[in-house]
Parts: structure tokens; sequence; C-alpha cells
């Protein structure tokens, strides 16, 4: 049976630290995991903190917060009057800049996203609605026949559609590359598949290079997502079938669960048009936080897209663990 | 937290839960910590169970005042580097 608590703050900071304490007894006695529930505490904090610092209307309005124990999740919702306040529509913060040149701000939404599985806000009545959830059971344990697939991550970012791409895939590599090295101490093979941009003289490497020696806001994503010498490629040409190749190393790694992660059109079209492969005996995980869209496309639209053709999860990269890392 | 001026650097402890309101509270001391010495800045964070986007702040701020001086933070959990892994502050950690 679910279990829920109601509780109502004023919107000021100084009342988070209360609010912390009743939702974590709260959680403990519904036997929540403490991973699960330090996730809740993250979003609390800085979905709240975020209201009360940017919302109008400052100390008038208190803020009802809603915590209910289901059986496999934990789901809160926060509910405040005022302006709406869309905090999922904000591009993320530049997470491939170095400390040295970082601006401060953005950074509390964005973690939000990439720690619970869904976030999805609204606004009634002249109410601002936040939901967010969190698995109980937080970790996938990811066979250990997996492939870590990467689409058309190397490429040109200032062309034509680049220029809206650009801070949503610099944040994309910076998940994607941690997901990497993980996959990399896991020994889980990384494949990349990528769009050839010389039709006739089709070389990754090349590719790579001339990637690299472009304009930087987009160099600093293909080198934070370099390929290592270990590292499979393929290249494909214009359109969107998977390479025979590909196919056969398949088969020969014998795998039972493929993570695809880089640009998120290129991932619905592959997968669109060849949902037959995708579906069949293989486990998909599509982690949401390294899907680049084109622009501020919630997750919901990029998972709706790729969930009409294949079964797919789609927790955040922290949500899945290789073999031997837990 | 607590701040002890050592010959060469500033090290800073912190305890605890550093959230949004906690961090509301020491942000004022700990800017005008990390801007008036002259050797490195250290952040330790052994006794740190939790860190908000609040604290990230600071120490993006630290490692900026710092500069050349250098900054650096030590004996962060798991949980805790995750948090800065995945903002990609991870440079901020010693090599350990």
């Amino acid at each position: 049976m679910g279990r829920m608590l109601t509780l109502s703050i004023a919107d000021r900071i100084a009342e988070l630290p209360h609010l912390a304490a009743a939702v974590d007894e709260f959680l403990e006695r519904a036997r929540v995991g403490r991973e699960a529930i330090d996730t809740v505490q993250l979003a609390l904090d800085e979905l709240i903190a975020n209201q009360i610092l940017w919302g109008q209307d400052r100390g008038e309005h208190p803020i009802q917060v809603q915590t209910a124990v289901e059986p496999t999740r934990v789901r809160v919702t926060i509910e405040s009057e005022g302006q709406p306040f869309d905090p999922t529509s904000l591009p993320p913060p530049d997470v491939l800049r170095r400390p040295e040149d970082r601006r401060e701000g953005g950074l509390g939404v964005y973690l939000v996203q990439t720690l619970v599985d869904e976030l999805s806000y609204a606004h009634r009545d002249g109410r601002n609605l936040l939901e967010f959830k969190v698995a109980k059971r937080q970790i996938r344990l990811c066979p250990p026949e997996t492939v870590l697939l990467l689409v058309d991550v190397v490429r040109d970012y200032t062309l034509a559609s680049g220029e809206r791409l650009l801070p949503y895939a610099r944040a994309m590599a910076q998940q994607t590359a941690v997901l990497k090295e993980r996959a990399a101490r896991a020994q889980v093979p990384v494949v990349y598949l990528n769009q050839s941009t010389n039709r006739w003289k089709p070389s990754f490497s090349r590719q790579v290079h001339a990637c690299l020696t472009g304009d930087d806001r987009g160099a600093a994503i293909v080198r934070r997502l370099e390929p290592a010498p270990d590292d499979i490629f393929m290249l494909r040409d214009g359109s969107e079938s998977l390479p025979e190749s590909l196919q056969r190393l398949w088969s020969k790694l014998r795998t039972k669960a493929l993570i695809v992660a880089g640009l998120a059109d290129s991932i619905c079209a592959l997968i669109a048009t060849n949902d037959t492969f995708f579906a069949h005996e293989l486990e998909l995980l599509a982690p949401c936080d390294c899907l680049a869209t084109d622009g501020p496309r919630s997750r919901k639209q990029v998972i709706e897209q790729i969930g009409a053709y294949v079964q797919a999860d789609f927790r955040p990269s922290t949500r899945l663990a290789f073999q031997g890392e837990v | 937290m607590l701040t002890c001026e050592l010959q060469d650097h500033l090290l800073i402890r912190f305890e605890g839960r550093m959230d949004t309101a906690r961090c509301t509270e020491i942000a004022e001391e700990v800017r005008t910590a990390v801007t008036a010495p002259s050797g490195p800045v250290v952040f330790d964070l052994q006794q740190v169970d939790f860190v908000a986007s609040a604290f990230l702040r600071l120490c993006i701020y630290a490692y900026q005042q710092a500069g050349s001086r250098g900054f650096q933070i030590v004996h962060a959990g798991p949980s805790i580097k995750r948090v800065f892994k995945i903002a990609g502050l991870d440079a901020m950690f010693k090599c350990e």
C-alpha cells in the first residue's frame, strides 16, 4: 500500500532543513534505500531553493510538498503559487568549461535532471507544479555482454543545426564521457557509429582529426569523447540502416544489452528504421542524460519518440551499474 | 566549518550536510577566507555527506579566487565525487 507525507513550508531557505529532516524520517521508515533518499533530498533542496530564489512575490506563498512512497518508486510533487517558472526549460550549464572559466548558475536544476528518473513541470490555475520520481531500487545492473554505442558524436557541431545543439551536446559529452570511462573499467566494448563526412574517402581517424581542429566549442565535445585505441568505429553513409559489419559484431560479442548515447535525432532515426533489430532479444538502454537534442525539447519527447518503436530504459546514466561496480 | 590556516596553505574542513541553507549561512565567511591567503586553498570533505549546487558554487568561487595559487578538494566520498563529476568539476580533486 502506498504511503504519503504532505507538508507545507513558508518560502524561505531557512525552512528547507526542517523539510529535509521530516522527509528523511518518513522515507527511512518506509524502508527506502539511502541512495534513493539522498537523490530525493538533493532534488527537493535544489528545486525549492530555485523556486524561492527566482520565483516572484517571495515570502508570501507557502510551498506544498507531497512525498508518496509507491511500490517501486518515490514520487514527489512541489506546488506553489506565483508567476509561471519552468526550471525544466532552462538550457544546461556549460559543464565542459574549465572551472576557472565557469559561471556559477544553472547547476542545481541540471543536477536534478541528471539524477532523478523523471522531472516534469506544469502551470495550472496560477500554481507551479513540479513533479519528480526516483526509483526505490536505484541501480540497474547491466549484463556482462553489454556494448556502449555512441551515435554521431564525431561531427562538426557548428554546422547549421549545430548552433542550437551545442549547449545540449556539451552536456551530453560530459555525461557520456563519464559513462565511457566506467564502461572501459568494466571492459565493456565501446562502438562509435558515425555518419561519414567524406562519402568517397571515408576515414574515421581523419574525421576525428578534422573535428578536433575545428571551432573550439564543437571540438571540445569531440575531445571529451575522443576514441581510445581499443574502441571500435564504424562509418555509415547517409542511410540510417545499420552496417552489416555492426550486426555481425553484435552476434560475435553475443550482445545482450545495448546502451545508446549521442545525438537524439540520429538515435531516433536509427531505431525507427531498424526497430526489429533493436527489439530483438536485446535490452536497450538509452540514458536520457546522454542524449543530445537540438533545443529545449524535453526528455519526455525524445523518450516518447524512441519508445514508440522499442521498449527501452531511459533512466539517467547514474542509475546504471556495470559488472564489478556494485 | 573549521578554518585552519597552515603555514603554507589554507585548509577548510566542512562537516555534515552542505545544503542550500547551510551554504547560504557560511558563504560570506568562506568567500572572505579564500580571498585572503597567499598560498593554495584546500577543502577537506571527509566529514561531508551531502552537497547541493550551492556548495559547488562555493568551490567554483574558491577555485577562481585561488587561481595560480592552486585549489583542491581532498577526502571526498564516492557519492560526493559523483555530484562533482556530473557538474564537470572533477578537475578539482586531488589525484589520489
